[in-house]
């Protein structure tokens, strides 16, 4: 299916953008940077990515700054020709429209470092605690919902269930997890990109480029 | 149950971790790259180089004892996303190039492991030097500037050496609204904590823990030394894991 979709224009769901393992503008980034100068054709060529999408890419990456128009002609994509001007590493910058930085996501981008951190086991408090930054909070019901899915997914193991505390009238102390050095449902290594939550509930793996669960019905 | 809008606190180590890695990439082009974060543990220094790491969108490793400058160059590749080329210079290469072209930090964690290995020791000296201004900062306990100051030449690209501050009581009404937000401490509490802790936060945090579930059970509005009394505080003998 991805063969077929994969040249047409737009961003889609996350692991319909993963033709090759790869988004779209990823490899439009990494055929930049072999490239260091080009036009818009060899690069969505190199890239192997539809015209629309590279030529969107570049207009953002040339509005934040990191390609430069070296043509000196005004009018059509065309016709121009750009150089690599900032080179930020492997990783393509993430971009708006406007070419300002993407933040969606950080927060669970930072509730997945910190759970390949942890020494040992965690519960929904301590992830949300660890990950939150100034710039980004996270929220407890954010990571209790982030480490359900995970579950679910397989990537966790539950070492010690919630468990009543009579002195806290009704209260539950909160499940303990820990991050299983391999997925129980397909064996892999966990890497180093977080797992997404997509609609639906189904859980998306980019380091695999693979959809690791979804749920069939919701019982609750 | 109501939740405060922070979660963080910049507790000392917390601050000076940060202010640490703003000066390393704030460096002028040319000057050295490497920082040393030692201390006790329990002291945070793993909360406060996460935090760095979270904050500067860095590269984080936790050395082991078995690892070999393969593994360790490998396992950087691995948290960079590139795919390990199969030879060690050729994966230096990857390393160095990532570093130099993304400016972010690479923090390594229990540092200690290869500190007392001259290979590796030379590795991520060489790190430093294939690249063009990457930072670097080692993260360990207490032992690791002398152990470090064996080796010269990777001494002497040290810029700073920041020593793990002790928990201070300033820390500590920090952490209160993070493990006790629905039960206040007082300060004369907070400071017997702070006495016991012998400078752990972790320490203070189980604390902090234990004082709210007890006040909560007892319907304590403020918990102070006079309510605490006679209780026992946990002490450390027997640490539960916690995250860092």
């Amino acid at each position: 299916m991805t063969e077929t979709r994969r040249k047409v224009p737009g961003r889609r769901p996350a692991h319909l953008e993963m033709s090759g393992g790869k988004p779209k503008r990823q490899r439009v980034w990494e055929a930049i940077r072999k490239l260091k100068e080009f036009n818009l054709i060899d690069c969505a060529h190199k890239a192997d990515v539809d015209m629309d999408t590279t030529k969107t890419y570049l207009q953002t990456l040339e509005r934040a700054g990191f390609i430069e128009d070296v043509s000196g002609k005004r009018g059509g994509h065309d016709e121009k020709r750009w150089q690599l001007a900032r080179d930020i590493g492997m990783e393509a910058p993430r971009l708006t429209k406007e070419g300002k930085p993407v933040t969606q996501g950080m927060g669970t981008t930072n509730m997945w470092r910190v759970m390949r951190l942890a020494k040992g086991d965690f519960d929904y408090l301590e992830i949300a605690r660890s990950a939150s930054t100034p710039e980004h909070q996270v929220k407890p019901e954010t990571a209790r919902s982030y480490l359900k899915a995970l579950h679910a997914a397989g990537y966790l193991d539950m070492v010690v269930p919630p468990q009543p505390k009579p002195a806290m009238k009704g209260g539950k102390s909160p499940a303990r997890w820990r991050l299983l050095p391999y997925n129980r449902i397909n064996s892999k290594k966990p890497g180093p990109r977080a797992p997404m939550i997509q609609r639906l509930k189904r859980v998306f793996d980019p380091n695999w480029a693979e959809v690791v669960f979804q749920e069939e019905a919701d019982d609750e | 149950m109501s939740r405060p809008a922070n979660q963080t606190a910049d507790i000392t180590n917390v601050d000076l971790m940060h202010a640490t890695t703003l000066r390393l990439l704030g460096r002028p082009a040319g000057s050295d790259g490497m920082a040393v974060l030692y201390g006790p543990s329990g002291f945070g220094k793993t909360q406060a180089a996460t935090q760095a790491y979270l904050r500067h969108n860095g590269y984080f490793v936790r050395m082991s004892d078995q690892w070999t400058c393969k593994t360790f160059l490998q396992k950087i590749l691995i948290e960079m996303d590139i795919q390990p080329e199969k030879t060690g210079a050729a994966m230096l290469d990857q390393v160095a190039q990532q570093l130099s072209a993304s400016s972010r930090p690479l923090i390594i964690d229990e540092a200690d492991y290869a500190a007392d290995k001259p290979r590796l020791v030379q590795l991520i000296r060489d790190i430093h030097d294939n690249s063009y201004k990457a930072s670097i900062i080692l993260v360990g306990e207490e032992a690791l500037p002398q152990k470090l100051a064996k080796w010269e030449r990777f001494h002497s690209r040290v810029l700073d050496w920041v020593p793990a501050q002790p928990v201070s009581l300033d820390d500590a009404r920090k952490l209160v609204p993070i493990y006790s937000e629905d039960m206040p401490v007082a300060d004369d509490l907070l400071q017997l904590l702070v006495d016991e802790a012998r400078g752990s936060v972790r320490r203070v945090g189980n604390n902090l823990n234990l004082i709210r579930e007890e006040g909560l059970s007892e319907g304590w509005d403020v918990a102070t030394l006079a309510s605490w009394g006679n209780r026992t505080l946990y002490t450390g003998k027997a640490p539960t894991r916690r995250l860092p």
